[in-house]
């Protein structure tokens, strides 16, 4: 053994040097700066640790690179930990590597024979900056990519080089970053930083062993280790040992502190949304992927950038140039750094250094301070970054939603999901190529929906768009006084306040002139409820007259005459018609049911009615009256009475008008009901014989006798003086009017402003794809999560990560419109 | 005690030596975190389950014939965190039989070799047994020769521990051929899926 022993350390020194280890001691005195290098130590091995488990499932190029984080962070088990770990480890690692600077320089611990113990450690401080720096790229997020692209850019301020270097660090003559940017990304943070930092690390801690026997400086009065080796030491393995244990788990526990920062309270847990797994609200965030197409408003440089951060936007650097703030300042305060050990010759100047660095730290520390005012807290800057930070928690939790869809990834990467999504790119969408005409914001009774953010248009010029598929919008769509707001055409010039569907609404549907007193003045010629009861050839004439007719030829009837109870029989002779389907069908125009309905009981009503009642019994008794003298009665007095004998219907006279009015206006309704059900249409209705699927068997003759028809194409009946209502405002039709709205189905020659966005022929202002994202996001179609189990903290424990769980498959359809 | 004297108090070493192993298991327990997370993300393929033994429809018996020809099996790979539809995941050999009853049967064979995962061909290769050049299932790779029913042509030499691997297929009235495909465990005699 003794001869195995000497043989191998002849050969490596590992005898001797575990010896050496056995005996290694510290000073007498305890100070607990001298557990700050362990604990460096410490987080530099979590680092490689981490950091090599990452690695073995990163994959660098613009497609894979965010995905492969995806997969670490949410698929993987534990990879939300191990990622959280590395992630927090580094910030925790800057710190303490920035603090043990700060300490050398405070206790003069970089004076002689420390020098190189010192530069050791302000380039170990410089690395790890660099790896924080240069792995924020490599999740290929919004925030990474975006905070990335502005840093590396300052290279292009310096002068002549500066180009040149932009692009051997991008990797190519493209201003944007890509493939090949993440390819040298990941070098530079493993090889060159990582690596480069754990050199330096061996370096420093030679230099520390290399320099401690030389420094018994009899005039050290600082208890710390790190300043000076004091006369009296003890072994390190006896209560230092202990210490420095401690002091590694104490790092670990505020790493983890860090990494369930999210989840660390059960009010917390509580709170997390239903459909984000317990993984996004544990270990380190990740925004959503990088689009270089896009922009990101809130991208900021970690805490430990923040101070120069907020310098190179102090005015005085905009004035003199961003090139000395970054390089000039920076370039000074590293040069400074690194002169301390020399300028400290100088005598005297120990004490200066001091006060300067005490005062640079003092300014850093303001400097952040103010770099997170501005963000969080002033009034000026506040409600944009913290918008823009809604804005993109939003496209994460999106992404993560989109990327657990049965689907999964496609080869494309995970932003091709978010490009095809409505959700997303509707508002895009509509903001760029709608936004300028049409409002879309709540009005009127079309409340806010959580699923629709406002989308304010400065000075709309057509119809308000907000939930335009909801019962609220379509319902009453024949309401001329509606219409014509500014909410929905009143600012249409072809539509306008007097286009002919607000004056045939106006006009025909009501049916008269209301006068100042009170009183109407019914149109018979071309209104609807004047048609309706016409003295002439109106389907109340024929009613009346055949119910009449049928009276005189009854002999049982004329018995009654003298009592006036043949009256009765009238009633039941009306209310006999109006319940024969044969007859009703007969009628041109159908009448709808509620007009039916309406016109049967003013027809009752009229023979109850004293008055009319009068005129049924006085002159013309029902004994003598022929056929003829029915027609005249009928025409002359009886239906003339109620049109109002072409004078205006006295206000107090006007209860039948009113009762017809119901019944049209319920008519009206039904109809409205017929055009939402329309709109939720995902394809043309099957026609199967003169039927088509799924409409109702009324809808084709209440529009024909509300006069839709005359101007609107409907089911069997069309006409091009107005839009096909077929489909009205489903994800067809919406297609089609945004595609273009000329055509003949939609407006026609009599289009207002309205572009044809994606014609058959001629220039496209968006792709068809574009186009259906639009109407899809209009009418609330897009890829709904289903909730997730994540109420426990871990979600899963043991994390075969929710995707393979029971996430159950999501729906594509329409929402249930509120 | 001061520096450099040797500690001698047997106590005080004991006491010492546990304070160092107390110390290095908060050391390790502060580790043990992040190494047991790292593991077991890397240890997840072994948690992943592979090819169920799908049934996968091939093409009809009107196009196939005694001599094998190689079909593609097309699903979608889910590989990492890609979900690719319409990508081969394997090749399967098809032949159509005569069963002793009469009716007509196929046959399927994986185009893997069972010996070390080359791609078995058909080619013409001179039967060592019966010196004939005969059209057989041939591996390019360490001379592997199948017949074109799967067996070994030789047993004795060949290097491969196990007959070509069959797989489940089934012909249904409209003569659509079905195949159940399945990778498996390659080097051994037994046949065992993966």
């Amino acid at each position: 053994m003794q001869g195995f022993l000497r043989w191998l350390d002849e050969r490596t020194g590992l005898v001797t040097g575990l010896g050496k280890v056995a005996h290694y001691t510290v000073p007498a005195h305890w100070c607990m700066c001298r557990f700050l290098p362990v604990a460096i130590i410490f987080a530099f091995i979590l680092q490689g640790i981490t950091g090599l488990f990452l690695w073995a499932f990163y994959a660098p190029s613009g497609q894979t690179a965010w995905e492969s984080v995806y997969y670490i962070q949410y698929q993987l088990p534990y990879g939300w930990l191990v990622r959280g770990i590395h992630h927090y480890s580094a910030q925790v690692l800057v710190a303490m590597l920035f603090l043990y600077v700060f300490l050398l320089i405070i206790h003069g611990a970089y004076r002689r024979p420390r020098e190189f113990v010192y530069w050791a450690a302000v380039v170990m401080f410089l690395m790890a900056l660099c790896s924080c720096l240069t792995g924020d790229l490599l999740m290929w997020s919004l925030s990474g990519y975006f905070a990335t692209i502005t840093r590396v850019s300052f290279l292009q301020l310096l002068p002549k080089i500066g180009l040149p270097l932009y692009q051997l660090v991008v990797g190519g003559p493209d201003p944007q970053f890509g493939t090949l940017t993440l390819t040298r990304f990941i070098v530079l943070h493993v090889a060159v930083f990582g690596g480069g930092g754990f050199v330096m690390l061996l370096l420093w801690k030679w230099f520390d062993l290399k320099s401690r026997p030389l420094s018994h400086e009899k005039d050290c009065k600082h208890p710390c280790g790190l300043a000076c080796a004091a006369v009296e030491r003890k072994s390190f393995w006896n209560w230092d040992v202990l210490w420095a244990g401690l002091a590694c788990v104490v790092t670990m526990a505020i790493i983890l502190v860090l990494v369930f920062q999210h989840s660390l309270t059960p009010s917390q847990v509580a709170s997390r949304d239903a459909t984000l797994p317990a993984e996004s609200y544990l270990g380190a965030d990740l925004s959503s992927p990088a689009d270089p197409g896009s922009s990101f408003d809130a991208a900021r440089p970690e805490w430990s950038f923040r101070a120069l951060y907020h310098m190179t936007r102090l005015p005085i650097f905009s004035k003199i140039g961003m090139v000395y703030a970054i390089f000039g300042v920076s370039g000074i305060l590293v040069a400074f750094f690194l002169a301390i050990p020399i300028l400290a010759r100088v005598p005297g100047f120990h004490f200066l250094i001091v006060l300067i660095t005490v005062a640079l730290f003092g300014v850093t520390c303001w400097f952040t301070y103010l770099s997170y005012w501005d963000d969080y807290k002033n009034p000026d800057h506040a409600p944009t970054f913290l918008a823009s930070v809604a804005q993109a928690d939003t496209l994460a939790k999106r992404s993560v939603e989109l990327c657990a869809a049965p689907d999964g990834i496609p080869t494309t990467g995970a932003l091709s999901l978010l490009k095809k999504d409505p959700f997303v790119q509707g508002p895009k969408l509509f903001s760029q190529h709608c936004a300028s005409c049409h409002n879309f914001a709540p009005f009127g009774s079309i409340g806010p929906d959580a699923d629709f953010t406002p989308i304010e248009c400065a000075d709309p010029s057509a119809p308000n768009l907000y939930k335009a598929i909801s019962p609220q919008w379509i319902g009453g769509f024949c309401d001329a006084d509606r219409l014509v707001t500014d909410d929905f055409f009143g600012k249409t010039t072809s539509f306008a306040k007097n286009g002919s569907m607000i004056t045939y609404l106006k006009g025909r549907v009501f049916g008269g002139v209301r006068m100042d007193d009170g009183s109407l003045m019914l149109n018979t010629s071309d209104g609807l409820i004047g048609q309706l009861i016409a003295p002439d050839a109106s389907p109340a004439f024929d009613i009346l007259e055949e119910s009449l007719t049928e009276l005189v030829e009854d002999d049982d009837a004329n018995e009654k005459v003298a009592s006036g109870e043949y009256l009765d029989l009238l009633k039941e002779k009306i209310a006999e018609k109006f319940d024969d389907p044969a007859v009703m069908a007969a009628l041109d125009p159908k009448l709808p049911r509620p007009v039916a309905d309406a016109l049967k009981n003013v027809l009752i009503g009229m023979v109850d009615d004293e008055q009319y009642a009068e005129l049924l019994t006085d002159e013309d008794n029902i004994e003598s009256i022929t056929d003829d003298d029915i027609d005249t009665f009928l025409t002359d007095v009886y239906l003339a009475k109620l049109c109002g004998e072409d004078e205006p219907i006295p206000a107090d006279e006007t209860q039948y008008i009113d009762q017809l009015r119901e019944g049209v206006l319920a008519c009206v309704a039904g109809v409205e009901q017929v055009l939402y059900q329309e709109s939720q249409l995902d394809a043309p209705r099957a026609q199967n014989g003169d039927k088509w699927e799924g409409l109702a068997e009324t809808a084709v003759s209440d529009m024909t006798f509300l006069r839709c028809t005359e101007c609107h194409s409907f089911y069997g009946s069309s006409s091009d003086h107005a839009c096909d209502l077929r489909g009205y405002m489903s994800k067809p039709w919406l297609v089609g009017i945004i595609s273009d709205p000329t055509a003949p189905e939609y407006y026609g020659a009599k289009n207002d402003r309205m572009p044809a966005y994606c014609p058959k022929q001629g220039d496209r202002l968006m792709s068809a794809e574009e186009v259906d994202m639009l109407a899809d996001w209009l009418h609330g179609r897009w890829y709904r999560a289903p909730e997730v189990k994540n109420d426990q903290l871990f979600g899963e424990w043991g994390g075969k990560g929710f995707f393979p769980c029971e996430r159950q498959e999501g729906e594509l359809l329409p929402r249930p419109v509120k | 005690m001061s520096s450099g004297k040797e500690i001698t108090n047997s106590n005080e070493t004991r006491r010492s030596f546990c304070r160092t192993v107390v110390a290095a298991g908060a050391g390790a327990a502060a580790v043990a975190l992040p190494i047991y997370g790292g593991a077991r993300m890397a240890l997840y393929p072994l948690q992943q389950e592979g090819l169920s033994g799908k049934e996968y429809q091939l093409t009809t018996i009107d196009n196939l014939d005694a001599t094998p020809r190689s079909y593609a099996v097309v699903d979608t790979i889910h590989d990492a965190w890609v979900s690719a539809p319409n990508q081969t995941i394997g090749n399967v050999f098809l032949r159509k039989v005569t069963n002793e009853d009469g009716s007509v049967g196929v046959e399927a064979f994986q185009t893997v070799c069972p010996h070390a995962g080359c791609r078995v061909k058909v080619d013409q290769q001179k039967n060592p047994k019966t010196g004939q050049v005969e059209t057989m299932f041939y591996c390019p790779c360490h001379g592997d020769m199948f017949s074109l029913s799967g067996q070994r042509i030789d047993p004795d030499t060949s290097k491969s521990a196990r007959d070509l691997d069959s797989l489940e297929a089934r012909v249904d009235e409209d003569g659509r051929v079905f195949v159940k495909f399945q990778n498996f465990q390659l080097g051994c005699a037994d046949k065992s899926p993966v």
